[in-house]
């Protein structure tokens, strides 16, 4: 057994796994991780459910500050997604399935099979919160399956509809709350679909490059520094306006027909009648921005135009 | 391998034959841009002569702006197209790519960090999107979804000088098929190969920043946009 670093969580090895489940279980479980182990690349049912329970995850890191290790294939009767908290004793394993025919009851193992199974490990390895979830990509099956939980399941088991297949611009119209949860992590107050789009590009690609274990922290991290013209910083708006050192406010105060804001930690600007706007590609925590300041404090720029190449 | 296009003159190809040209200077290179972003117009015209009643809203990078688009928005208006009607939207984007060095590109974006937008209604204009090439279209694709995110135009034209065979296929997958139905393209040449920068051969002769002579497009400020916003402040 291998106890965990923090808590009375403890993974259990092949050998009290296969006193828990029995040999052939235990066995079938391997053949599965071991056909597994080709990676998130290409996989995009798997990568933009990912992404968007992470983006989720990130929304309750910044609420509460309350992390969790996110994994994918983790060598579990259920886990093509899991949310591990030790702390809280919590683990939540998603089964997914992108089929047109998917059961409970069906094959060999069933997923009914599975999920107990999972229950029963995840109980002994001392998580007192186990939540499973079947996530079906055919809305009308996902109905069917979420209303024909089996009776021995229902206490810890659920599922639900994700979707997969259309254009990801064409999802994220269709379903509004997989848009206002990516929306949430953008740089922009009110993003467009774009903007939403490639924030839950950038996720996914921190994802998949950390997978197939990491805190919601280190993938949160990884994608600002992937890109830090695309997501928002955490930190309030009044912290971000307080960076701004005071010539710098005059020079820019000064400017005719130019405008700026703080929004999600970014400096916003509009010049030219609304013609030209932009949204600078750091934060105002950022040395760029520090350095910005100070180049345009040097400047001492007339006009709008004196400074328009600085602003990137 | 590079297959020429119907639209594909004696005057483009040689214009192209430029481009790949590595000795071509950067003077010679945006001439062959300009004159290219010409040609294209003129393509568009002959195709689509009610554009000439229409309103028109160009569509391009920072980087393409001096040379590709000023040459389309000359040949628009010399092909009949009033040049009051003609609206530009220009862009300046970043690009973050996930996976540098394979062939992967599902996660690569195009951020836009800036933009210059005329006032137009979108709804009632054909809209042109015009870049020096198209290979994996994220770029292309940012900078249309953008322009079309709450309304659809009347026609969408995706003009380049080279594409990269399959690019209009991959355009279209990222939006809906009533979108992308819309879509009509216009290029020169189709090439099939890449090299193992990624860069498309022949192509428009390896990276546009470097052969136009870029130092740093994101601090760059076209002239054509400096022209543009001058007359429309003195309209």
């Amino acid at each position: 057994m291998t106890p965990s670093a923090t808590t009375a969580i403890t993974r259990l090895d092949d050998a009290s796994l296969a006193a828990l489940v029995g040999k052939p279980a235990l066995e079938n479980l391997k053949r599965r991780t071991r056909g597994g182990q080709s990676g998130l690349k290409g996989l995009r049912f798997e990568h933009l459910f990912g992404a968007h329970r992470i983006a989720r995850l990130i929304q309750k890191l910044n609420e509460s500050g309350t992390d969790a290790v996110v994994e994918w294939q983790s060598d579990g009767f259920v886990d093509d997604f899991v949310v591990r908290r030790d702390e809280q004793s919590s683990f939540k394993g998603y089964q997914l399935k992108n089929a047109q025919h998917v059961s409970w009851t069906a094959g060999t193992p069933s997923i009914e099979t599975d999920f107990a199974l999972q229950w029963k490990v995840s109980q002994a390895e001392g998580y007192s919160n186990v939540r499973l979830r079947l996530v079906c990509s055919n809305p009308e099956l996902a109905t069917a399956l979420a209303g024909s939980v089996p009776a021995s399941l229902s206490a810890y088991s659920r599922a639900f509809f994700f979707p997969h297949g259309p254009p990801l611009l064409e999802m994220l119209e269709a379903h509004t709350w997989m848009a206002e949860d990516f929306a949430f992590l953008s740089k922009h107050a009110a993003p467009t679909r774009v903007d939403i789009g490639q924030v839950a590009c950038v996720l996914m690609g921190a994802w998949d490059g950390l997978s197939p274990r990491a805190r919601v922290s280190e993938v949160w991290s990884k994608a600002r520094d992937m890109s830090p013209t695309l997501l928002r910083s955490m930190r309030t708006d009044e912290d971000a306006r307080r960076q701004l050192i005071g010539p710098f406010r005059e020079v820019l105060d000064g400017l005719p027909d130019f405008e700026y804001v703080i929004v999600r930690g970014f400096l916003k600007w509009t010049a030219m009648s609304g013609s030209t706007a932009g949204v600078l590609s750091y934060d105002c925590f950022s040395d760029r921005f520090r350095d910005l300041q100070q180049h345009i404090v040097r400047l001492q720029p007339k006009s709008f135009e004196d400074i328009e190449g600085a602003l990137a | 391998m590079r297959t020429f296009t119907v639209f594909a003159s004696g005057e483009a190809r040689e214009q192209l034959a430029i481009l790949v040209d590595q000795n071509a200077s950067a003077s010679a290179y945006q001439d062959a841009m300009t004159s290219l972003g010409r040609q294209l117009a003129t393509q568009v015209v002959a195709k689509i002569p009610s554009i000439k009643l229409s309103t028109v809203c160009v569509a391009c990078t920072v980087e393409d702006a001096d040379y590709l688009a000023r040459g389309l928005l000359e040949g628009l208006t010399e092909t009949g197209v009033d040049a009051a009607r003609l609206k530009l939207v220009c862009f300046w984007n970043e690009r973050v790519r996930r996976f540098n060095g394979d062939a992967h590109d599902s996660f690569d974006v195009a951020p836009i960090i800036k933009q210059y937008r005329e006032e137009v209604d979108i709804s009632n204009a054909v809209v042109v999107v015009v870049k020096s090439i198209i290979s994996g279209a994220c770029v292309v694709k940012t900078n249309l979804a953008t322009l079309i995110d709450q309304v659809l135009p009347q026609r969408v034209v995706v003009a380049a000088p080279v594409m990269l065979a399959g690019a209009d296929g991959r355009l279209a997958a990222e939006f809906p098929s009533s979108t992308a139905g819309r879509f009509e393209y216009f290029t020169f040449a189709i090439d099939t190969d890449r090299d193992q920068d990624d860069n498309v051969i022949p192509g428009i002769g390896g990276s546009v920043y470097k052969r136009l002579g870029f130092e740093d497009k994101s601090s760059y400020v076209p002239e054509l946009v400096k022209q543009r916003r001058r007359g429309l402040a003195h309209a």
